[in-house]
């Protein structure tokens, strides 16, 4: 009589997996259309073009942006391409020291209006689409406030545009009242390195973290959940380093005087007024999200002039960018008539 | 089977007894971070190790200069050159694409006059034509 062969257990699945190679990422063919510094734009073809209108992805810059082509069957970008849609992501790279002086009017004006200017002359477009995830949602609010380019819809997923509210209330009031600074340390370190970004993004949302890996220890027996586990994980652990002058300027005129809000922020000496946006506006929040809760990102929706707006808060925390294969719901209602 | 059955058992406890320990230990160390005092502290110490690190990078240039090598703000400054280089280039590209369709348009501008004039010539031709075989003549008065 034929042994039955007898399942390995979990935590040897688990550890195995965990020991095993970095699963490849980005795999979805694209084609580079510019690049300038560390920066590139990727243009990702559809399958076939339904829509008039591309998307221009903009992701945040702490983040790789993998996570929006995190593998076949996964990936936002290729259920967008398979849509019918042609696809601009603005991959802002990974700063070294000598970017140090590069600045949020920079990137701004020098890589994302001149990034929009390149794939609406790419793809013959007359109108385009800007979908902002995370810090690359500010800055693509910042953007479409001193605009000229022709944009029709702006989709903000998990954005903070609000700073008056904070969870660290105490380390708010101090930086407000100047008691707290650091700027000289990022005068001196130029760029603010990766390990120093996770940390900090740790602190806010989960000084100890393991239970992703008892959610892996659950499921080791699931390959698709393994590989779909190990590929978020090792996108959650490539934080980048943030250029200081960024840095700076996001602590002082967005963190602590909370410009954008107010209507205040100068970009390249032009004002940065929300109030200026009239496109068609989306935005996501994840109810679950403790690194951008919804008191930050929902404020959009009362300080543009669109007239069309529309705010959703789905079922998940921060990374809310994750595609099963198909497009999200919320992009199924409301992408297509706009595109 | 009932050794599995109690590892599923066990790892489901485990994350559910897991998580919630997780998610108060995180809400105490926030609570305890969230201080005027801490971030005061950081701020101040920081700073202070900032500018420790500043003449150790003013004292590093100047021995650079004796010992004839290159400093991270030399390899710095290269390499916003060539981004300023790229800058230019970047900037003649966008005349030569401005250019070529400027071009592009003048073409299907001219094209189109083309079309408007020999349309112009073939009606002209055929007026020509007509009154040539016309046996009314111009000036000829009609019987």
């Amino acid at each position: 009589m034929k042994k039955k062969k007898r399942k390995p257990s979990k935590w040897k699945l688990a550890a195995e997996a965990l020991s095993g190679p970095a699963p490849d990422m980005g795999v979805t063919p694209r084609e580079e259309v510019w690049k300038k510094n560390k920066a590139t734009l990727w243009y990702y073809r559809p399958a076939e073009k339904k829509y008039k209108v591309p998307v221009f992805l903009v992701f945040s810059l702490i983040n790789q942006p993998v996570i929006l082509d995190l593998g076949p069957g996964m990936s936002l970008i290729e259920s967008l391409t398979n849509g019918g849609w042609e696809v601009y992501l603005l991959d802002f790279g990974v700063p070294g020291y000598e970017d140090g002086h590069i600045n949020v009017d920079d990137l701004v004006v020098d890589y994302l209006q001149k990034g929009v200017q390149r794939a609406l002359r790419h793809s013959g477009a007359k109108e385009i689409t800007l979908y902002g995830f995370c810090l690359g949602g500010t800055l693509t609010a910042m953007y479409a406030a001193i605009a000229e380019e022709p944009i029709k819809n702006i989709i903000l997923s998990t954005t903070p545009i609000d700073f008056s509210h904070s969870e660290f209330d105490q380390w708010e009031q101090s930086f407000k009242e100047g008691k707290a600074n650091f700027d000289d340390v990022l005068d001196v370190l130029q760029v603010l390195p990766g390990f120093a970004v996770q940390f900090g993004i740790r602190l806010i949302t989960s000084p100890i973290y393991y239970s992703p890996y008892l959610s892996l220890l659950n499921k080791a027996d699931n390959p698709a959940y393994v590989q779909k586990w190990l590929r978020f994980n090792e996108w959650v652990n490539s934080t980048l380093p943030v250029p200081g002058a960024v840095m700076k300027q996001l602590m002082n005129d967005i963190g602590k005087e909370n410009k954008l809000v107010n209507g205040t922020l100068m970009i390249r000496e032009k004002r940065a007024d929300l109030k200026n946006i009239t496109a068609n506006l989306l935005g996501v929040a994840g109810k679950d999200d403790k690194l951008v809760p919804d008191s930050m990102s929902s404020k959009i929706t009362e300080l543009v002039s669109s007239g069309d707006k529309t705010f959703r808060f789905l079922d998940n925390g921060h990374s809310a960018m994750i595609s099963n294969g198909e497009l999200p719901d919320f992009l199924a209602e409301w992408l297509p008539s706009r595109s | 089977m009932g050794k599995k059955k109690s590892e599923d058992e066990l790892l489901k406890v485990l994350k559910k007894k897991g998580t919630k320990l997780e998610a108060e230990l995180n809400e105490k160390i926030q609570k305890w971070l969230n201080s005027r005092e801490l971030i005061e502290k950081a701020s101040l110490e920081s700073n202070a190790a900032a500018k420790e690190a500043k003449k150790l990078q003013e004292l590093m240039e100047m021995m650079s200069v004796i010992g004839n090598i290159p400093t991270k703000r030399d390899v710095a400054n290269v390499a916003r050159m060539q981004v300023q280089m790229e800058e230019k280039i970047d900037h003649l590209e966008e005349i030569l694409l401005e250019m070529k369709k400027n071009i592009r348009k003048k073409k299907k501008k001219k094209s189109i006059t083309d079309i408007k004039m020999d349309k112009e010539k073939r009606i002209d031709d055929l007026i020509k034509a007509i009154t040539a075989s016309s046996p009314f003549k111009s000036g000829t008065e009609l019987p």
